[in-house]
Order: C-alpha cells, then sequence, then structure tokens
C-alpha cells in the first residue's frame, strides 16, 4: 500500500471504485461544500475536489479537502501546475499530508485566460506559473513518497503516503499520441487515471485495447469520466467545444426538443424529463464501461447537480460503496454492492 | 597621337546605357526627353534633343530611328513612337527656340571653314561655335541643307521645319556662303589660307548613272537632279514613269512622280522584298500610293521608237549579293521582258563630286575616293579633316550629324593641341533584354498611330501628309516609355534586408542577399517600393526631383492659409499639360491645390497628413482609370485606411481623406 | 527578430505633450524590418503628432532622426552628444533600446513609443508569430526545433494536456488563433522517425537560466577588448 487511502484499498481490493466530484463555490463561506459533501456521502469511494477549475478563483481544493476529512470522507485533492512553483506546491502536499489527505490528483489546469468567460470578470491577466507540467508533478510526489526527498533534493523528515492521480484525455488531438503520453504519465508514477468525459463508448473501447496492448491497465487504474448530461444542448455543447468529448448522435436525439414558444409548464416537463434521461444516459454509460477490460472504476462528474449522483449510483449497482478503511465509514445506503 | 575619348552621354548618369540612347548615332538621351513630354515640360524635352543634335525638327521628321528598333518596349507590345514624340516637342517649342535664340561668343581667333552645308558640315560648325570658334560653312547650291534641303521631298521634310533648324544654327552666328563651289569659286589651298582647320562635308551629290543604251534620251533622268527640280517646281513627268532602283531615294523619286501626276509609276529593282534596302515604311507608303514595285529585274536597255520611249528591257536576276554577301548582281540573260513606259529615273545610289579637290596635297585612293582615317578624321592632310556621307558612305541624317561632330571633336582637338586625336568611341553597356516574366506582366498600351492623309488625298500634292500627335496622343504615347534604368536605386547603409520591397514589387524585379539589389535593367520605376520601404532607403530616379510633400508645401505656403483642399490626381489620364502642372484653382469656391501625381499609389502618409498640418480641410486622392500596376491600388487603399485611423486618433477627422 | 507594435497615438501624445522640442527617433534594426519603428514610420508619428498638436493648439517641435541600432554604444554617443535643446526623446526603438538610451541620457526622459512584444518570425508580410522565450537554455534538440516554452500555453515540456482542440490550443478563438505547438512537435516526430524519444519524460527544467532567475547578463571574456593587453600582446 502507498498511501492506505480508502480509494487505494478499494482498487487493491479488485472493487469496482467509485469516485464523483464537488466544485467549491466562490465564497469564504464553508457552508456550500458542506451540503454537497452531505449530498454525496456514502456515494463514492473519495470525492473529487476541483482546483479553480477553469481558472476561476473558488474556495480552495486544499481547504475544502480538510473540510471533508473533518467531516470523515475520503477527498482527492486536485492541484494545478497553473497556479503555484514547484515550492508551492511540494509545501502544499506537505500541509495536505499533514492533514491526511493521501489522494491528489495532478494536472495542468486550464489557462488563465479561461476565468473571463461569460459573465465573470476572472483574471486573464495574471501570470500563469506552470514551472512544472503535470507528468513533472506526478513525479514530483512520487518522489517525496517513495524516496523522501524534495524535488532539489532535499530530504524530509517525514514522507507523505500518498495515492497519485492524473487526468487522461484519451479522445483528445491528436488521438494516436494519447496512449503514449499516458504512458508517460504511468512511468512518472500515475496509480490512478480519471479520464475525460467519456460518452463514445465503442471509440474507448477501442483505445483501452490499445492501452492494454502496452499493459498500461495493469499499472496504473484507469476511471473513465462520466458527466451526467443534461439536455442535447449540453451534449451537443461539450462535443462541439469540450477538446476530447465526441459525443454520438444517438445519445442527444435521446432528450426531448424543447420549442422556445413552449409554456413554462412544458418547458418544466421537459427539464424533468431530460433529467431521467441524463441520469439513465450516465446508468447506461457505467454499465457499458463496466465491461471494458482495464477499467477499475469510474468518475461521476454532475456539474451543480450532485443531488443525481446518489440516483445514480444506486441504478448502477454501485450501493453501498466497500468499508475497507480501519478509520471507517458512514453506514452503507443499501445492502446490496 | 593622343587618346580623345568621345564621350557618350549615357541616359542618367550611370551605367548601364538605355537601349534606345545606345542605338543613336548621337546618343540622345531619349529616355529623358520621353518623360518630359510626359510630365508637360516641353520645352525642356525640345532642349534635351537639341543637346546632341542641331537638327531636331528634321529628324523629328526624316530620322530612321534605330532607337524605335532597339525600344525594349517592343518585348511588351511595339516600340514607343519616338520619333512621333521628338516632332511634338519640337512642334510644341516653336516660339521657345525662336525666343532663345543666342549668339555664341567667340573666344578664340581661331577659326574653321567647312566645305558643304548638309548635316553633316553644319553640325561641325554648331559644334564648333559653340566652343567659342568662328565657323564658316561654304555651299555650293544657292540654300544651305544638302540632300535636306535638295533631295527629301517636301511631304517628308517641308521647307519651314527645316529652316527652323538652319536658322537656329545661323543665329548662333555660323557664317554660310551659298554660291560658292569649291574648286571652282574658291580653291582648297585658299581655305587652308583662310582658316585654320578645314573640314570637307562633301556629301554625295552626284547620281550614279547606268551605261544603258539610249541613256543619253531626255527623257531619262538621274535621281538627284530630279529630285532637285521637283523641290524648285520645275520638274515634269509623263504618264507613265519607270524608276530604276530599291533604295530610299528610289522611293522619293517614284512618289514624287506620283505628285507630280503620273498615271503609273513602276520601279524596277534588283532585289526582292526582303533585300531592298528602303525603310519598310518608305516601301509600304509607297505601295499605298498606287506605285507598283517591280522585284528582281535589272534594266538592260531603254527602248527608243519613233523618238519617244516606250519602254525598259529588262533581264531576270539570278542573285544581287556572293557568298561574301558582298554586291556582285547576276543575271539570267536569256529571261528578258520589257517593262512599259515612257520616262525613266535612275536612281541607283550617289557618288561624291571630287574634281574640286584635285588640285590641291588631298590624295585620293585608287578608287577616286578621298584618303581618309576613321580614328582621326583626317584627310592625308593635316589640318584637313572630312566627314559624313563623302568618306562614310550612303547613310541616314542622324549618321551624318554624329560624323560632324566627331569630326568638330577631331579639328577642336587639334586646334587646341596641335596634334591629331584618335577619336574613341565610349564603350556602352546597355540594359539586357526585359526576361519574359517581368514584360509578361506590363500592360498592354496599343501605340498611338500617327494621323496621316489617305493615300488618295497625299497622291495631289506635296503637302506634308503625316500630320502630327496633339497633346492627348503625345501625353498617351509618352506614358508607354519603360523608364529603362530610371527606377530604384538602393542605399546599402540603410537598407535592412527587411524583404518589403521583394515582396511588394509588381513585377518581381528586387533580389535581397545581404541587402535589397533593384537591377535597374529591369525596374519599371512604379515607385511602389520606394513608398513601402520601411528603412526609406529606396529613391526613384525619375522621380528625384519631384517630392510630392514639398510640392504641397510649396504651393499651400504660396496661398498661405487659403488652401482649404488638396487634391493628389494621378497624371495617368492626363490629356493636355495644364493637367499636369502644379496649381491652385477655385473650385466650387474651395481653394483647391491640385498636384498631379504619377502614381496615386506613390502618395505617402506623411504626403496625406502634412496638408491638414498646414490648413486644409481635406485630402482627395484621384485614381486614375485603369492603374497599370499590379497591387498598388490595393496597398494605396490599405495606407489610405491606416492615414485615416491616424487622423481620427489626432482629432482631425479620418472623413476628410478622400480616396476616389 | 523583436517584433514591436506601435503604440495608440492618443498615448504617446500624453507621454510628450508638455515638453517643447522632441527628438523622434528611429532604429534602423529590428523595428524597422517589422514596419514599426524605421525612418518612414518615425516620419508618420512625428506628422501625426505635429497634427495632434496643432489640433490642441500647441506647438511642439519634433525632430527626426533614425540610427543603425540603439543597441550599440557606437550609434547612440554621437546622438547624445548632439541634443541641444531637446528636452524629451521618443524612441520607436524597442524596450532594449529604450533601456540604453535611458541609462545614458541623464536629465533628457525617454518614451517608448511602441510595445515590444515578442521574439518572432516573419510568417507573410505583415503577420509575425512567437518563436522563441529567451529561456536561456534551449531545448529545441529534444522536440525537433519546435520550442514548446514559447509556442505552448503553459509551458508544457511533456505534452500535449488535454485541452488540444483539432490543431489549436485551448486557448485559439478566431480573432486570435493559436497553434497546439505539441501537434506541431509530435507530427515532426513522427517525420523524423523519432516518436519514441518523446515518450521519455522531459523533468522539470532549471529556469534560473530564464528571467526568472533575474536580469541576465553575458560576458565572452574571449571577446573583451583589454586596453592593457592591446598594449602589450601575450608572447
Amino acid at each position: 500500500m502507498k498511501s492506505g487511502s480508502n480509494l487505494e484499498e478499494v482498487l487493491e481490493a479488485g472493487r469496482f471504485a467509485v469516485t464523483a466530484e464537488i466544485g467549491p463555490p466562490m465564497s469564504a463561506s464553508a457552508e456550500t461544500v458542506k451540503e454537497k459533501m452531505e449530498i454525496l456521502r456514502g456515494c463514492a469511494d473519495a470525492l473529487n475536489i476541483t482546483d479553480c477549475q477553469t481558472a476561476v478563483v473558488r474556495l480552495s481544493s486544499i481547504a475544502s479537502a480538510i473540510m471533508l476529512i473533518q467531516g470523515g470522507i475520503e477527498p482527492v485533492m486536485q492541484m494545478t501546475t497553473r497556479d503555484r512553483n514547484r515550492i508551492a506546491i511540494q509545501a502544499d502536499i506537505l500541509g495536505a499530508a499533514a492533514f491526511g489527505i493521501q489522494n491528489c490528483l495532478c494536472i495542468a489546469g486550464d489557462h488563465q485566460s479561461f476565468s473571463a468567460a461569460g459573465k465573470l470578470e476572472g483574471h486573464a491577466g495574471a501570470t500563469n506559473v506552470y514551472d512544472v507540467d503535470s507528468i513533472q508533478l506526478v513525479a514530483i510526489l512520487k518522489k517525496m513518497r517513495d524516496e523522501g526527498l524534495l524535488e532539489g533534493g532535499d530530504p524530509l523528515e517525514a514522507a507523505p503516503k500518498l495515492f497519485i492521480g492524473a487526468a487522461w484525455t484519451p479522445m483528445g488531438d491528436p488521438v494516436d499520441f494519447r496512449v503514449l503520453r499516458l504512458g508517460k504519465k504511468v512511468a512518472a508514477g500515475a496509480d490512478f487515471i480519471q479520464t475525460q468525459g467519456v460518452y463514445d463508448v465503442t471509440q474507448f473501447a477501442e483505445i483501452m485495447k490499445e492501452v492494454r496492448n502496452l499493459g498500461l491497465h495493469e499499472k496504473t487504474a484507469i476511471l473513465p469520466g462520466i458527466i451526467v448530461p443534461r439536455s442535447a444542448g449540453m451534449l451537443r455543447y461539450m462535443n462541439q467545444s469540450v477538446p476530447g468529448i465526441v459525443v454520438p448522435e444517438e445519445l442527444i436525439k435521446r432528450f426531448p426538443v424543447v420549442k422556445k414558444s413552449a409554456s413554462a409548464d412544458e418547458k418544466k416537463q421537459a427539464r424533468a424529463e431530460s433529467a431521467e434521461i441524463g441520469k439513465k444516459i450516465a446508468v447506461e454509460l457505467i454499465e457499458q464501461v463496466r465491461e471494458i477490460e482495464g477499467v477499475r472504476g469510474v468518475h461521476i462528474q454532475a456539474i451543480e447537480w450532485e443531488e443525481a449522483v446518489p440516483d445514480i449510483v444506486e441504478a448502477a449497482g454501485l450501493l453501498p460503496r466497500p468499508n475497507l478503511s480501519a478509520d471507517g465509514g458512514d453506514a452503507p445506503r443499501s445492502s446490496a454492492d | 597621337m593622343v587618346e580623345a575619348r568621345l564621350e557618350r552621354p549615357n541616359s542618367v548618369g550611370l551605367e548601364p546605357c538605355t537601349t534606345c540612347s545606345a542605338a543613336c548615332p548621337v546618343g540622345t538621351d531619349t529616355r529623358a526627353y520621353v518623360d518630359l513630354i510626359a510630365q508637360g515640360r516641353y520645352e525642356e524635352a525640345f532642349e534635351k534633343l537639341r543637346e546632341f543634335n542641331p537638327f531636331p525638327s528634321v529628324c523629328g521628321l526624316v530620322c530612321h530611328h534605330p532607337c524605335e528598333e532597339e525600344c525594349r518596349r517592343r518585348e511588351v507590345d511595339e516600340p514607343v513612337a519616338l520619333r512621333n514624340l521628338k516632332r511634338f516637342a519640337v512642334e510644341q517649342s516653336l516660339e521657345y527656340r525662336k525666343r532663345t535664340r543666342t549668339k555664341a561668343a567667340i573666344t578664340h581667333s581661331e577659326s574653321i571653314g567647312i566645305v558643304g552645308s548638309g548635316p553633316a558640315g553644319l553640325t561641325v560648325a554648331y559644334d564648333c561655335i559653340r566652343q567659342g570658334y568662328q565657323a564658316t560653312v561654304y555651299e555650293a547650291l544657292p540654300k544651305p541643307g544638302g540632300l535636306l534641303a535638295w533631295a527629301i521631298p517636301r511631304y517628308r521634310l517641308p521647307e519651314d521645319v527645316l529652316a527652323d533648324d538652319i536658322d537656329d544654327i545661323v543665329a548662333s552666328g555660323v557664317q554660310v556662303e551659298t554660291g560658292v563651289t569649291l574648286g571652282k569659286d574658291v580653291s582648297l589651298d585658299e581655305l587652308r589660307e583662310k582658316h585654320d582647320v578645314v573640314v570637307l562635308a562633301l556629301g554625295l551629290s552626284e547620281s550614279h548613272s547606268l551605261p544603258l543604251e539610249n541613256v543619253e534620251h531626255p527623257d531619262v533622268h538621274l535621281a538627284l537632279p530630279f529630285l532637285r527640280d521637283a523641290i524648285s517646281e520645275l520638274a515634269e513627268v509623263r504618264d507613265d514613269v519607270i524608276v530604276i532602283g530599291g533604295g530610299n531615294v528610289a522611293v522619293d523619286v517614284a512618289r514624287t512622280a506620283v505628285r507630280l501626276g503620273a498615271k503609273t509609276v513602276k520601279m524596277v529593282c534588283l532585289e526582292n522584298e526582303e533585300e531592298m534596302p528602303a525603310w519598310e515604311w518608305e516601301e509600304r507608303e509607297a505601295l499605298e500610293e498606287g506605285i507598283a514595285i517591280i522585284h528582281r529585274r535589272g534594266p538592260k536597255e531603254v527602248i527608243v521608237e519613233n523618238g519617244r520611249i516606250t519602254g525598259l528591257l529588262v533581264r531576270e536576276v539570278e542573285r544581287v549579293f556572293d557568298e561574301q554577301g558582298k554586291f556582285a548582281p547576276t543575271y539570267f540573260d536569256d529571261r528578258l521582258s520589257t517593262v512599259e513606259g515612257e520616262m525613266v529615273i535612275i536612281a541607283i545610289g550617289q557618288h561624291s563630286e571630287l574634281r574640286c579637290v584635285e588640285d590641291s596635297d588631298v590624295e585620293l585612293s585608287d578608287r577616286g575616293r578621298l584618303v581618309f582615317d576613321p580614328t582621326t578624321m583626317s584627310t592625308s592632310v593635316e589640318g584637313v579633316f572630312a566627314c559624313g556621307e563623302v568618306v562614310t558612305g550612303p547613310g541616314s541624317a542622324i549618321e551624318a550629324v554624329a560624323s560632324g561632330a566627331r569630326a568638330a571633336r577631331a579639328a577642336l582637338g587639334y586646334l587646341e593641341t596641335g596634334r591629331l586625336a584618335v577619336i574613341v568611341d565610349e564603350e556602352v553597356e546597355t540594359v539586357g533584354e526585359l526576361p519574359e516574366e517581368v514584360s509578361e506582366k506590363v500592360q498592354r498600351v496599343q501605340r498611338v498611330a500617327m494621323p496621316t492623309l489617305a493615300p488618295e488625298e497625299r497622291k495631289k500634292s506635296f503637302v506634308q501628309f503625316e500630320l502630327g500627335y496633339d497633346e492627348k496622343a503625345a501625353l498617351r504615347e509618352a506614358r508607354r516609355c519603360l523608364s529603362c534604368t530610371a527606377g530604384a536605386v538602393v542605399d546599402e547603409t540603410k537598407c535592412e534586408a527587411c524583404l518589403t520591397c521583394l515582396r511588394i514589387c509588381p513585377f518581381d524585379v528586387p533580389v535581397v542577399e545581404d541587402a535589397a539589389v533593384i537591377s535597374s535593367d529591369i525596374c519599371q520605376a512604379c515607385g511602389l517600393c520606394a513608398v513601402e520601404c520601411p528603412a526609406k532607403a529606396i529613391t526613384i530616379k525619375r522621380f528625384a526631383d519631384r517630392s510630392i510633400v514639398d510640392r504641397v508645401v510649396k504651393l499651400m505656403e504660396g496661398e498661405a492659409s487659403a488652401v482649404k483642399r488638396v487634391e493628389m490626381v494621378c497624371a495617368q489620364d492626363a490629356e493636355t499639360r495644364e493637367e499636369l502642372r502644379d496649381r491652385v484653382e477655385t473650385i466650387d469656391g474651395i481653394v483647391t491645390a491640385k498636384v498631379p501625381v504619377n502614381c496615386a499609389a506613390r502618395v505617402e502618409e506623411v504626403d496625406m497628413m502634412k496638408p491638414f498640418e498646414l490648413g486644409a480641410e481635406s485630402v482627395v486622392l484621384r485614381r486614375c482609370k485603369e492603374c497599370r500596376y499590379p497591387g498598388a491600388e490595393m496597398r494605396l487603399a490599405r495606407r489610405v485606411g491606416r492615414t485615416r485611423e491616424i487622423l481620427d486618433a489626432v482629432g482631425v477627422g479620418g472623413e476628410r481623406l478622400i480616396l476616389e | 527578430m523583436i517584433v514591436v507594435e506601435a503604440k495608440p497615438i492618443d498615448e504617446v501624445f500624453g507621454f510628450i505633450e508638455k515638453y517643447s522640442r522632441v527628438l523622434v527617433l528611429g532604429c534602423g534594426g529590428c523595428v524597422t524590418v517589422c514596419q514599426a519603428g524605421g525612418e518612414k514610420e518615425v516620419g508618420i508619428l512625428a506628422q501625426a503628432l505635429r497634427l495632434k498638436a496643432k489640433m490642441g493648439n500647441g506647438t511642439i517641435e519634433f525632430l527626426e532622426n533614425t540610427i543603425t541600432r540603439q543597441c550599440d554604444p557606437e550609434f547612440v554617443e554621437p546622438l547624445l552628444e548632439s541634443l541641444q535643446g531637446v528636452d524629451a526623446i521618443l524612441s520607436l526603438a524597442c524596450g532594449v533600446g529604450v533601456n540604453f538610451l535611458a541609462d545614458r541620457l541623464g536629465d533628457i526622459p525617454v518614451f517608448p513609443a511602441v510595445n515590444t512584444t515578442f521574439m518572432g518570425a516573419t510568417i507573410e508580410h505583415g503577420e509575425w508569430m512567437e518563436l522563441c522565450a529567451g529561456c536561456g537554455e534551449c531545448i529545441l534538440h529534444l522536440t525537433g526545433g519546435i520550442c514548446p516554452i514559447a509556442r505552448c500555453s503553459k509551458r508544457i515540456l511533456n505534452g500535449p494536456c488535454g485541452g488540444t482542440k483539432g490543431e489549436e490550443c485551448e486557448i485559439s478563438t478566431p480573432e486570435r488563433p493559436v497553434e497546439c505547438a505539441w501537434v506541431k512537435i509530435i507530427e515532426r516526430a513522427k517525420r523524423l522517425g523519432t516518436l519514441d524519444k518523446l515518450t521519455e519524460i522531459i523533468g522539470p527544467r532549471d529556469w534560473s537560466t530564464a528571467r526568472d532567475g533575474g536580469p541576465r547578463t553575458l560576458v565572452r571574456a574571449d571577446l573583451k577588448i583589454d586596453e592593457e593587453e592591446a598594449a602589450q600582446p601575450e608572447t
């Protein structure tokens, strides 16, 4: 065991892992995090907390992770290289580990220019740090954990226990290089992988073949991302504008088309209908990816819709979550696994 | 012996020389006079013409224009009509030349005596008097001019036109004594007594005859006397005239006979069409006038019956030139035929009359020609020089002028040093051929035809049949000139090899290595590179004295704050010289400064902004109808767009800059 | 070359409006080549400023000059000796030139007329692209000559990130298209047959050779002209 985290234990035990995600608020109040935490309690083996996603300032991932630890829920802390240099990163890792945070997802992070989108002013004029990239970050964490050394070579008095995660966009351009890059992350020391949202399971399955050819599935635990769709519009937007997300037309067609001229009631009805369809699709996707050899779990993202996750996890037969950690957890939601 | 370099002017004071100028026997700065005409500066063009040629009026009508044969425009469409433009400049300057006649100052005591007042002799006189030496010309005939006055028909060279040139020469102080024959009225020894140097410019004043049976018949004439009589209005012709000969004089004789009323005129010559020595245009015009040309026949006998000529017996020519290209005709003596006619005029060539020097020390060769050294222009007697057709053989008027200029150089050198000098012609390097990649991009513009009288009209009289260009035609034709060698010059100390000129040149001329190299051989002098160069490293030779902003400042300062609008108008469409002048006019109540520019795409941002600084309220750029430079309009539009933005930013308002 | 862009005229005028004799100084180096600071642009800027001054009823005299470069002492010193009456300099050189002048100008202020943007090359006439970040330790041998530090928005050394769209960077917009440098690097590696090299991890780099390490100087001892040594050369 590298870290002893619940997530690691579940994967070590050969169980199908589930992670879900919390997006912290643009607020100094702990309320929202605590609310979301409660909604998701028991639904997953660990909960990711995003780190200034799209470079928008939010309550930090490390602080939110501490709240989760204090609330008895295992977090997956996220760390971008956009905002911190290697000095701050390593200091934060030491701090997080001192609070018992063990899972850390290493990502480069969206460019700061994205923070000024929609109604937000953001901070497009901030410097971007990118002192190290995500792969170098994985290696730094590994060096701290396994060698007890900082990146510069100085020894740590106590090494952190870490379960190191990395992100993967299997269907991003250029597609033919993505598996090779996954190999680099694995070589750097990634213990688990959470991917960008998968909708085209067939294409993903093809890509997993290559992954298996390189034996990467045995060296790291791959958890495909399941983004719960809410409408045809959302799927269309993601298909067109989000890098690495490919949505088959059949999925989009399953949503009702709502005319602009429809009444308020009709619209309300359609929204409710779409919600159900979305959750159903999420469940199907989970079942489909589960069939693929090398997939060791799923990472469920319901953006600003955390309430949907318990239903999905239940319908997918993933409850209760295993209680393997000696630290204990909450009572299971249902008796089936 | 000393060497004296006969300097040849080249077009703009730098190597290489334009092909037109190099082809001109006297090195006229052709490109320069054409450019001056295009700018509406006709009198200055005229001055350029007579810089090296005292016969601009004559040449504007009769020159065989070797310049046009070498004009590089022929690689695009047709050569520029350089002779017609020359004539135009002369015709526009008639008042000017009369007004500016000046007598030359005599600064030396020595004098030159010249025998013969043809173009060669008069050129010697004119060149010498301008150097301060008194020159006297002795002419046997009653009027000066040589063949110009006595052989070239009036339909080609009117009397008053020749007089314009001769009057200028005489006004400079050259003394012309007519009715004086060398060997009869004065001897060579007497001339050598009287003058420090003598120049023989005797010309080819006698027509050849032929040893034909019945050649003494009164209706058999020789060319030169016939032409002289025609000019003196003493000539008469029969209805059916035969002219023997295929050269220019023969054609002159034939066309003269037509105008004197002959019903048929037939030329009989040894040569076929290609070999025929007359200028191609003379042959064409003769055919238009109904003259028949019988090729490949040699005269054998004048047929006389009952005392009247009925025809000419001719034999078929086998060949005219031998293997070495020498004139050695052979015939088929068994192939005889008769050409019908009542009058025969023999026009087969001229020879000089040299009996006049028999009693002197001047030696003649075995063949009866002057012993002459063309490198020193000297006869066998020191101090006696010769020039013109008497030593060069048959040639054109301008070649005679060139010969005269050489002789003047020789005579003056002798007078200054007491020694003969070898006259060395400067080796001239000309621009090369225009590469196809460039010539294919040049806008095609048809050559402006010279308006002429219809052949039927022409035949009726000796009136000048080529009517001359009007301003519109002349400006249009002058603008066809490619301005060879007058294009871009790169200052290598400023050039940063930024490649801008290479990218925007419409003709792909610049090559950039350490610095831009813009070959004067192929640059079309459009001026775009100079405007776009960010280092201001390029100047255009032909625009060197025409800075647009300086001209605007000049117009506006003179009028102080009165000028409210400045118009920069492309000169390409101008039809009068008035349109080409920098001027201030009031249009619709607005005092407007008008600056013609060549081309509108040469107007820079600073040119567009300066008027506002001086108080203008609007600036108008007016393009021509069809820009001849690919891409120029686009670049101008971009520049205008940028300047408008600047004018907005500084509070003047971009809408005040108008592009039409 | 160093690529610069003209500052807005209003801004530039604001720098010098209170002076009376301003030298508009161009540079014959990079800024001439990128059409922003050579003799031609000096003329245009000076004329625009004259107009603006006139519109404000001011009387500022604008002198114009362009020197070969503003980053070598031999070109700048003669200029400095002939600044009679000039009370401000507006330099169209890149930031290097402005600094170089400022270090030598005593009490005459110097203002920048252009924004210095990047080190780049010409794509076509009128378009330039950043290609080098001046990081001080070139790694182009690892990426087939295409620089991830200059041309990847996140200067990722083990790219690409997950944001690539087609061949474009995640920040690319129609108004400002940006290529994904890593797509190019991978393409190039394929063509050169070096794709397997890209699977090797490039570790965290030492940024101290870049600007992060502080303002840099470079000394070539072998080039320096030592007066004493020149007088008595090594035997």
